[in-house]
């Protein structure tokens, strides 16, 4: 198990109830912990609809995880 | 350069930055804010972002569009939270050498901008009820 820090944004911030969490999880990869965060609140939106970022990057879903990391899934853009 | 600004875009100030003669070129986009949106009167948007990212995200952009057209001066600014009608939601110049140029750079950067860069806007109507705008 190895501990990440979450932070949620925009309409996942607000289904989820929180700006962010410190979580403990066996996940593997950016797509292991979406899945198990979807699983938990509930989170309707599928993983082609968002893009991950690890540690201020946008990375790639099957990017492995990794004790400390600073973990967003972004929802569609809407700026400008 | 980005800025992520919480007060009103000052674009005086912005065009006085650009100082560069060899641009004979200089396309300025505004953003302006609605107020309808979908058939529904809109008071305000609300806009949020997160920084690190944004600013990454922006630089690959110019980056890109470095490859593609010769920019000379490029600047951009986004407001962030709330945001009423009428007001500027995001200023972006672009100077290039020549006009087609310029035109054809700006409209590549705010493109890729709206579709790329991590901020998000939720509208807020005057019917009391909200909506986040592209919400999967």
């Amino acid at each position: 198990m190895k501990t990440v820090h979450v932070e949620y944004v925009a309409m996942i911030r607000e289904t989820v109830g929180k700006p962010h969490e410190a979580l403990s999880t066996g996940a593997e990869d950016l797509a292991g912990l979406y899945a198990d965060l979807a699983a938990r609140y509930h989170l309707p939106w599928s993983r082609e609809a968002l893009r991950p970022a690890l540690n201020d990057r946008i990375a790639a879903w099957d990017t492995a995880i990794a004790h400390g990391d600073r973990i967003l899934f972004l929802p569609p853009s809407s700026g400008g | 350069m980005l800025t992520l600004s919480n007060e009103p875009i000052d674009d005086r100030t912005l065009r006085a930055e650009h100082h560069a003669h060899t641009a004979g070129a200089l396309v300025v986009f505004e953003g302006i804010v609605r107020n309808y949106s979908m058939g529904r009167e809109v008071t305000h948007l609300e806009y949020e972002a997160t920084p690190a990212l944004a600013n990454a995200e922006y630089e690959c952009i110019v980056q890109e569009a470095s490859r593609h057209y010769p920019l000379i001066w490029i600047r951009c600014v986004h407001r962030l939270g709330l945001v009423r009608p009428g007001e500027t939601a995001i200023w972006l110049g672009v100077a290039t050498g020549h006009r087609a140029e310029a035109f054809e750079a700006c409209r590549y950067v705010i493109d890729h901008i709206k579709a790329r860069l991590p901020i998000w806007k939720k509208e807020h109507y005057t019917d009391g009820d909200s909506g986040w705008i592209n919400a999967p």
